[in-house]
């Protein structure tokens, strides 16, 4: 496991993923939140608001649950995402991480390891909300190039939501603190187009929600499940997503730097 | 130095029941005071969701069916019943504090009635739910909400006083049985089922499938019935009151059995 190549980076970063997916199994108060709320509010969602399909202006969709499909899924791997940044703080607290750092690995792979092992968590996770939510009575229009969109999009974004989160952690070393910031998330998907048209909402949530990055996101992925492929709307979800994780890795890289220096 | 030991049974006079459950209803208050962010945990999702809310279901009460054309209106009590109940829940994650440092062993060996413990607990969590419905409903009469019917608003005091107390008593009742601090997080899960599982988003004739069912046998429907009647178009009636009392007295009366029977039974 010696040397700087790419190929010991690689090994290294595949070890932090394997024991991150371990470590998030093995909790089930990690992980069981972030499935069971998504699908349990989409459930209630579905069937409080499944009337307003009818409501003139409602984009073309055959159901609520359809609709809800992108953003049960988006908030599910947000939700669970932070689990990053919640093992970092733990490690970090027991004293774990003080040992990693003494042995002789390079420092970028344990990051990026651990947003690998959130990516395979994310990846998981779509899947097996997709399936309940076809299962349940959703559509899904975007076909196997739609699915592998979706994939695309969720594993970007958790590893998105988890570099920031783990950029928390670095920077605090406290679980308080990563917990603390976690309604960040919360209002970003609220305060999109993921539970209901904005166009129709108007007012000041339709302008908060039309600079919202998640809207962006969730649309095009809404595009995907409702409309059927199409490679703008995947680009568009992708691209949302891509740039997110470009953003908050360099906010983790940084923290990541900054203290190993402390 | 003498120590007196009081074998009649009756206990001191400064630890009567009532004096007991001020003296531990202060003493939660004080440490709320003193942690300022408990309060701002309770107070942050019932005013995000109102706020949001407000904006994102305008549309909503476009519906056929709606009793109000104002969405404010709609959600200010289901949010009210939202801090209320979370609030409620204060009583026992104090508990579950306690018991975790040994205090509540401590609180155990007072001479005196146990009950006064478990009051004293609902007592503090019912002043930190009220503070939490002051804020919310400031929110919401800011961003419009008005009455329609004023002799509703204290039903809708009432209901939001029920549903801490119930909240309250749910928590110490789960807390006592338990006795471990590792599980309270979990305790908001049955008052977030139960508070979304009913009319709260929408009226139950707009409701489809399994919503509708579930909605219809769920007390917090009869309870926001109750409450909601300050705000809707329709005003008060007895036909939106009745269902609300009776949930108020049985599920308060089933709790506070439950809560006081398992701290009857309460070993360390």
């Amino acid at each position: 496991m010696h040397g700087t190549g790419v190929a010991s980076w690689i090994a290294h970063a595949g070890v932090m993923a394997r024991r991150s997916v371990r470590g998030v199994v093995r909790q089930p108060q990690l992980w069981a939140p972030s499935l069971v709320f998504p699908l349990f509010f989409c459930a209630v969602s579905a069937a409080a608001f499944g009337r307003t399909t009818n409501l003139p202006g409602f984009p073309e969709v055959d159901s609520f649950l359809t609709f809800l499909v992108p953003a049960t899924i988006m908030q599910g791997v947000m939700f669970g995402a932070t689990s990053a940044g919640t093992e970092q703080a733990i490690d970090m607290e027991n004293g774990f991480n003080d040992r990693l750092l003494a042995a002789p690995v390079a420092r970028v792979p344990l990051l990026l390891g651990r947003l690998g092992g959130i990516m395979v968590l994310s990846v998981v996770q779509t899947l097996l909300f997709t399936a309940v939510l076809v299962i349940a009575g959703a559509s899904f229009a975007g076909g196997v190039a739609g699915l592998v969109a979706m994939v695309a999009v969720s594993a970007l974004m958790g590893a998105a939501v988890g570099a920031f989160s783990m950029a928390i952690a670095l920077k605090t070393g406290s679980v308080e603190a990563v917990n603390g910031f976690f309604p960040i998330f919360f209002a970003l998907v609220f305060l999109s187009s993921a539970f209901f048209p904005p166009e129709l909402s108007g007012g000041w949530f339709e302008s908060v929600a039309s600079v919202n990055p998640v809207t962006w996101m969730i649309d095009g992925t809404r595009d995907l499940v409702v409309q059927g492929w199409s490679l703008q709307a995947a680009f568009r979800a992708v691209g949302v997503a891509a740039s997110l994780l470009v953003l908050f890795l360099s906010l983790a890289l940084r923290a990541l730097r900054s203290s190993l220096r402390s | 130095m003498t120590v007196t030991i009081d074998t009649s049974g009756r206990g001191d006079a400064a630890f009567g029941f009532w004096s007991s459950a001020r003296i531990v209803m202060w003493r939660g208050w004080v440490k709320t005071q003193r942690m300022p962010s408990i309060v701002v945990q309770s107070l942050f999702f019932p005013t995000f969701f109102l706020i949001v809310y407000s904006g994102l279901y305008d549309a909503v009460t476009d519906l056929p069916g709606f009793p109000t054309d104002d969405v404010t209106n709609w959600f200010l009590p289901f949010m009210l019943f939202q801090g209320a109940a979370f609030g409620g829940l204060g009583a026992g994650f104090g508990t579950a504090v306690d018991i975790d440092s040994g205090f509540f062993d401590r609180l155990l060996l007072m001479p005196g009635n146990r009950s006064a413990i478990m009051v004293g607990s609902v007592g503090y969590a019912l002043l930190r739910s009220l503070f939490v419905a002051v804020v919310v409903a400031g929110v919401g009469v800011a961003l419009g909400a008005s009455p329609t019917d004023w002799a509703g608003v204290p039903l809708l005091a009432l209901a939001v006083v029920a549903i801490s107390i119930m909240g309250s008593l749910y928590s110490l009742a789960l807390i006592y049985r338990v006795k471990d601090q590792r599980v309270a997080p979990l305790f908001p899960i049955g008052i977030f089922v139960l508070l979304f599982v009913s009319s709260a988003q929408v009226p139950l004739s707009v409701t489809t499938g399994w919503l509708n069912a579930a909605g219809r046998i769920n007390p917090v429907t009869n309870l926001l019935r109750l409450g909601r009647q300050a705000f809707l178009d329709t005003g008060v009636t007895w036909e939106d009151t009745w269902g609300g009392l009776v949930a108020i007295v049985v599920c308060t009366a089933l709790l506070g059995w439950w809560a006081e029977r398992g701290l009857r039974h309460y070993n360390p």
